[in-house]
């Protein structure tokens, strides 16, 4: 009885207070992929400065508008909002896949005068670690938010409705 | 709910000017409160030195039996109301009422409850998610006196919280006012230099003037009994008229009219014969059909009743006619004086 006096309390004050918990996940996302393209722009390499780098450039502001917005989005318990912050989690991991792995597998030539020259990839194994760490975490972020954002969102709506109803009666 | 006892309180500013001079008043619990007077006059200077927004250059303040003088503002346990709202303006209104209580981390069901509570009482539950702008000036009001309901303070104090708003929304709000002190029965101060809201709310009214309490009492006391020439032409509206008089054996001598002094009148004044006094006669204490002459001057028809304005002798007078008039500039009336007060010329007190 207690408890469902308490979970029917929380019920309601969430119709007055905001989904601090997904938009503050949504702005930690934003955090993590700051210093994910901070690691990766930092590169100074040949290998980086191609038709990739702009396309990286318009993703990465893409990313942070679109995850802002979902930030406000779910802040008001917004559940298409929290579903978009799903699907960007997912592609973030998706990304993984695409520039780190290809610059941890490119190889590259690095001379220092009067040394003989030597191989190593663009992107060496620490920094390819760290690149996926703050991706992982970007990802999880969003989608843990998403997935709280969906199932207060589906709540609120749920007590309103039957607030509604009850009004109605 | 608490008592309060303001002990021989001076506020004297870091530029030497004192604000206010020796203020001494007993609060009981669940009193209204209300000090009025003119702009300068020290009342919302006390307000602040109650709430701990002043230092209290001398005297005592006491809570509920404990000397809080030197306390600092947060744990007077007092709530106070401005004037100009001091809302936050990015925060909806259920944040704005609740942030006190966040502050000191108190359990989120609490502080709903707490919330939902005074906004029940306030008529604010459709307003929660809105935002200040959002609102009308008296709903703001509402939200700042709401702010004050949810910490459950032992004193509210007001700070001419209807300043700001115009005149028939202060006349509701003056009404809800009243109904929340008779909810939560709570100890009130009020500051306001409108003497209708003082009258209308107070229990008891401090008038100050210059720093100095004037009088303490009721609204009637007040109105009825003024105890010097100051309280008793702030208190009533329009004020009341002043004539220098000479006193003699039977009756007083004034410019352009003489008053027959009553039994008890000639008794009262037996120290002052052959000497001026000051007559104060209310407006609505003066009626037509008299032997008093007046030369109108204009009329201000109110609909119930109407202001006369005049001369007798040269004195300005307003008389406040239960009638419709239609007097014309130029027009002499017959008036009559149905209750005056004396007042001693050098002290400006009330002869009694």
């Amino acid at each position: 009885m207690l408890n469902n006096d308490k979970k029917q309390m929380k019920l309601d004050r969430m119709r007055y207070t905001k989904n601090a918990m997904s938009s503050n996940m949504a702005l930690l996302a934003i955090v993590a992929n700051v210093v994910y393209f901070v690691v990766m722009y930092k590169i100074n390499n040949k290998a980086m400065y191609e038709l990739m780098m702009g396309a990286s450039v318009i993703t990465n502001l893409l990313f942070m508008l679109t995850v802002f917005l979902c930030s406000e989005g779910v802040k008001k318990y917004n559940i298409k909002y929290a579903a978009a912050m799903i699907v960007i989690g997912a592609i973030e991991l998706v990304r993984i896949f695409i520039w780190p792995l290809k610059l941890h597998n490119t190889e590259t030539k690095i001379t220092v005068p009067g040394q003989e020259p030597i191989m190593t990839t663009v992107l060496n194994d620490g920094q390819f670690v760290l690149v996926i760490v703050l991706l992982v975490c970007a990802a999880a972020l969003l989608i843990a938010g998403g997935i709280i954002g969906v199932i207060r969102g589906k709540q609120l709506a749920a007590y309103n409705e039957s607030l509604k109803q009850a009004e109605q009666n | 709910m608490a008592d309060l006892s303001l002990q021989h309180l001076d506020k004297i500013y870091d530029n030497k000017v004192q604000a206010v001079f020796d203020f001494n008043l007993d609060v009981k619990d669940g009193e209204f409160i209300v000090l009025v007077g003119p702009s300068g006059c020290g009342k919302s200077t006390t307000l602040r030195m109650v709430a701990g927004l002043e230092d209290i250059t001398k005297g005592k303040l006491i809570i509920d039996g404990k000397d809080v003088t030197s306390m600092p503002p947060k744990d007077r346990d007092i709530a106070m109301v401005f004037q100009n709202y001091a809302l936050y303006g990015h925060m909806t209104v259920y944040e704005n009422m609740a942030f006190s209580l966040m502050l000191r981390k108190e359990n989120k069901n609490v502080i709903h409850q707490k919330v939902m509570a005074a906004a029940e009482i306030l008529g604010l539950v459709d307003q929660l998610n809105k935002k200040p702008k959002q609102l009308s000036g008296g709903q703001r009001q509402r939200v700042a006196m709401g702010r004050a309901i949810v910490r459950q303070p032992k004193v509210f104090l007001f700070d001419e919280p209807l300043s700001n708003l115009d005149a028939k929304l202060r006349g509701s709000m003056r009404r809800e006012i009243m109904l929340l002190h008779k909810r939560l029965g709570a100890t009130m101060i009020y500051v306001t230099h409108d003497q209708t809201e003082a009258l209308t709310l107070a229990d008891r009214i401090v008038c100050m003037s210059m720093g100095y309490v004037q009088q303490i009492g009721t609204p009637l006391e007040l109105y009825d009994t003024p105890a010097n020439l100051f309280v008793a032409s702030f208190i009533g509206l329009p004020p009341m008229n002043l004539f220098d008089v000479d006193v003699l054996e039977d009756k007083l001598v004034g410019e352009g009219f003489e008053y027959v002094l009553s039994a008890e009148q000639k008794l009262l004044l037996r120290n002052y014969v052959g000497s001026q006094i000051v007559l104060g006669v209310r407006p609505e204490h003066i009626d037509i059909n008299g032997d008093i002459d007046m030369d109108v001057t204009n009329n201000e028809n109110l609909g119930q009743n109407t202001l006369v304005h005049g001369h007798i002798g040269k004195k300005h007078v307003v008389a406040k006619i239960r009638d419709w008039c239609n007097y014309k500039p130029g027009d002499k009336v017959q008036m009559k004086f149905t209750h005056v007060h004396f007042f001693d010329k050098q002290t400006t007190n009330a002869i009694r």
